[in-house]
């Protein structure tokens, strides 16, 4: 099993690589390929069992979509022939087709996602999120918690591909509820950090039906449960604040 | 100018209302010099010297240097040394320099100040000098990335220009490329064999100019040291103030300046406290302090109690010691720190946020760029953490990869001293978030009480 992690020395950001790292400690002989932007990327040649992406900064963002943007074609693909991707924060906004600041476009993304993320050069958004992800076959969604901190959100076909449906805290702006993108199996998601870590009921899941890992085990599973469940009961209670 | 001299006058009658209530440090008047009068700090008159000592880490230790220092001279210093370092409280410490007539009468300001507004404040101050200690990982909600604060910062000295001298840490790779168009004058520290541990995640892994990852000839701690691009020119810039030997057992330094030698002395066998003492040498000499005078001074000085406290009973030390939770890189080299200080020790994590308690919950994120990894040493017997976020910290301290066995997480805080060792170990840390000061000294007397408890 192996999983390419998309330009560590820069999409790292907030604690998002502890994503993988969980990963890694859930599956022990999973070998992790970091691909630098200096290399090739491993989807081009293989498909890799997850293609991961975390934060990065916003110079980050245009270094990465000067990198992807000749192998655009192959990401379109890699998304329609159901590629596992996971992207964290603001990764995913380099497959959109635009970043603005203050009204003013910095750089056209690649145009994957019909979105266009809008920022402020001072201003940092910051809340609490819980949501719900859902499939058709489960008998109730699994409760999502985690942590936004943004410079801007997404606007746009919002609704086209939602990931999670937001319970508290914004979707990806403050006007919607959906939060994130699923196509196939493409996952990406504006909650920053390590969302794997946060999250054990949806990593099991992730594991299981979208890496196909027969009867995954979660690394201390009881303490990261412990730790959710307790995480779950304060942030939905309605007296917790949300925002920071 | 009507204006702002109605809100002076409005402001030092507060703070004289202030001052005569006991709370001379409250900064409402400077919060309401501001609200009357938004260019309240462009308009008042500053002292003929004006400091600013701003960056990620360091600052309050070293404007305390600073401050003491000239304060020793008899110079008459005014210094927000209350933790204001925000707008409000520069227009309190500039207020105090002023009379009513708007006069300085006092010789220097000191003024810490917080990275994150700086342009906005320090673009109307105009200060003399900017050191600028480092540039890190700080808090995610409050600072966001360090490229954010790179630019805040960078802003401020374009803003400046020629008015203000730029005194900058060369072995950040990060601030050495503040103020290009300034003067700009370096400190920097020799290959000292740290062995400093590797950061999970860098502050700076590639060359801003050319995206080529960063290479070292040593590193100090984080991404300090001494650094260079294979592919480009960006690389460690020449340095005014060099340590060229540093002893942190001994706590001496000594410090090449113009091709001479001069050894000062220490405050802490930190090698971050190391670059405080440096980063207060070099403002020091640029204000032309003699080198006796200056070495002289720091015999008597000792890293501010606000920071660290000891007592002893029974042959073991107990400290309290400033760690900043959610500020990571901090957090983290305090976590080197207690891996290579060798005495066998207990760990108190007292980390969580007071106002992130109270509103609404505290976030999660720093834990994961924070190296608890560091804390997996084997002189470290036992980590004992209290407090709402128990559950996440154990989880955490798991995935260090710290033997559960050594793990105590209680959500009580009150029931942490039962479980410190009284014997086979020589020191307990209890690290701690820098507003819970009286916090964390209640829970050394506490953890100290039982020990003399169990003794009787």
């Amino acid at each position: 099993m192996k999983i390419e992690v998309l330009f560590p020395e820069i999409c790292n950001l907030y604690g998002d690589l502890f994503n993988v790292k969980y990963l890694k400690e859930c599956l022990p002989e999973c070998q992790i390929v970091n691909t630098s932007l200096k290399d090739e990327p491993l989807f081009l040649t293989e498909k890799p069992d997850l293609i991961y992406m975390g934060t990065t900064t916003e110079s980050g963002q245009q270094l990465i979509i000067d990198k992807l943007l000749p192998y655009k074609e192959k990401v379109v693909d890699c998304i329609d022939s159901g590629y596992n991707f996971l992207f964290t924060g603001n990764a995913m906004e380099v497959l959109f087709n635009e970043i603005i600041e203050e009204d003013k476009k910095i750089c056209d993304g690649l145009g994957i996602f019909d979105l266009s993320a809008k920022r402020k050069a001072r201003k940092r958004f910051n809340s609490l999120y819980v949501g719900c992800f859902n499939e058709e076959n489960f008998n109730e969604p699994i409760k999502i918690v985690g942590f936004k901190s943004l410079f801007g959100f997404a606007y746009g076909k919002t609704d086209l591909y939602p990931l999670f449906i937001t319970e508290r805290g914004d979707g990806m702006n403050k006007e919607c509820k959906e939060e994130g993108i699923r196509k196939n199996n493409f996952f990406g998601t504006y909650i920053t950090g390590p969302l794997l870590v946060l999250n054990p009921v949806f990593t099991k899941w992730f594991m299981s039906e979208i890496m196909e890992v027969p009867n995954p085990v979660l690394a201390f599973e009881d303490a990261a449960m412990d730790a959710y469940n307790d995480r779950v009961k304060e942030y939905t209670d309605s007296n917790t604040g949300i925002y920071y | 100018m009507l204006r702002f001299y109605i809100t002076l006058w409005i402001s030092k009658f507060a703070m004289w209302v202030y001052k005569l209530r006991g709370q001379e440090r409250n900064d409402r008047p400077g919060l309401l010099a501001f609200k009357l009068c938004p260019d309240f700090l462009k308009y008042i008159k500053k002292p003929p010297i004006v400091i600013t000592i701003t960056g990620t880490n360091g600052k309050s230790t070293t404007s305390a240097l600073i401050n003491n220092k000239l304060v020793e001279e008899g110079y008459k210093v005014s210094f927000n040394d209350w933790g204001a370092n925000l707008y409000a409280g520069f227009a309190l410490n500039l207020m105090r320099c002023v009379n009513i007539f708007n006069k300085s009468t006092y010789d220097v300001s000191v003024l810490e100040a917080d990275e994150r507004t700086l342009d906005i404040s320090m673009g109307q101050i105009e200060p003399n000098y900017i050191l600028v200690t480092n540039i890190c990982k700080d808090s995610l909600r409050r600072n966001g990335h360090p490229e954010f604060i790179f630019d805040i910062v960078d802003r401020t000295f374009d803003i400046l220009g020629d008015k203000t001298t730029a005194i900058l840490n060369a072995n950040d790779p990060i601030s050495s490329q503040l103020a290009k168009k300034s003067k700009r004058v370096f400190y920097g520290m020799t290959d000292i064999n740290a062995n400093p541990f590797e950061n999970g995640v860098k502050d700076i892994a590639v060359c801003p100019n050319c995206g080529e990852l960063i290479r070292y000839n040593y590193r100090l701690y984080r991404h300090l040291g001494d650094f260079y691009c294979p592919n480009c020119d960006f690389k460690t810039p020449e340095i005014k103030y060099y340590a060229k030997s540093v002893d942190l057992e001994g706590r001496k330094m000594t410090v090449e300046e113009n091709g001479e030698d001069f050894e000062y002395p220490l405050i802490s066998d930190a090698v971050f406290n190391s670059f405080n003492v440096l980063s207060c040498i070099a403002v020091l000499r640029e204000l032309c302090k003699s080198k006796e005078e200056i070495a002289k001074f720091l015999e008597t000085q000792q890293v501010t109690k606000i920071r660290e406290t000891c007592v002893e009973y029974n042959g073991i030390k107990y400290y309290t010691y400033g760690a900043k939770s959610q500020n990571i890189s901090a957090a983290s080299t305090v976590f080197e720190y207690m891996a290579k200080e060798p005495s066998d020790k207990n760990v108190v994590l007292l980390l969580d946020e007071l106002q992130d308690k109270n509103h609404p919950t505290e976030t999660l994120t720093w834990l994961y760029e924070t190296d608890y990894e560091f804390l997996n040493s084997p002189n470290i017997k036992k980590i004992i953490v209290g407090g709402h976020m128990f559950l996440n910290h154990k989880l955490r301290l798991l995935l260090a990869g710290i033997p559960e066995e050594k793990i105590i997480c209680v959500e009580s805080e009150s029931e942490i001293p039962n479980y410190v060792d009284t014997e086979g170990i020589e020191k307990v840390y209890v690290l701690f978030e820098i507003d819970c000061v009286t916090k964390a000294r209640n829970m050394r007397d506490a953890i100290v009480e039982k020990a003399k408890e169990g003794a009787r």
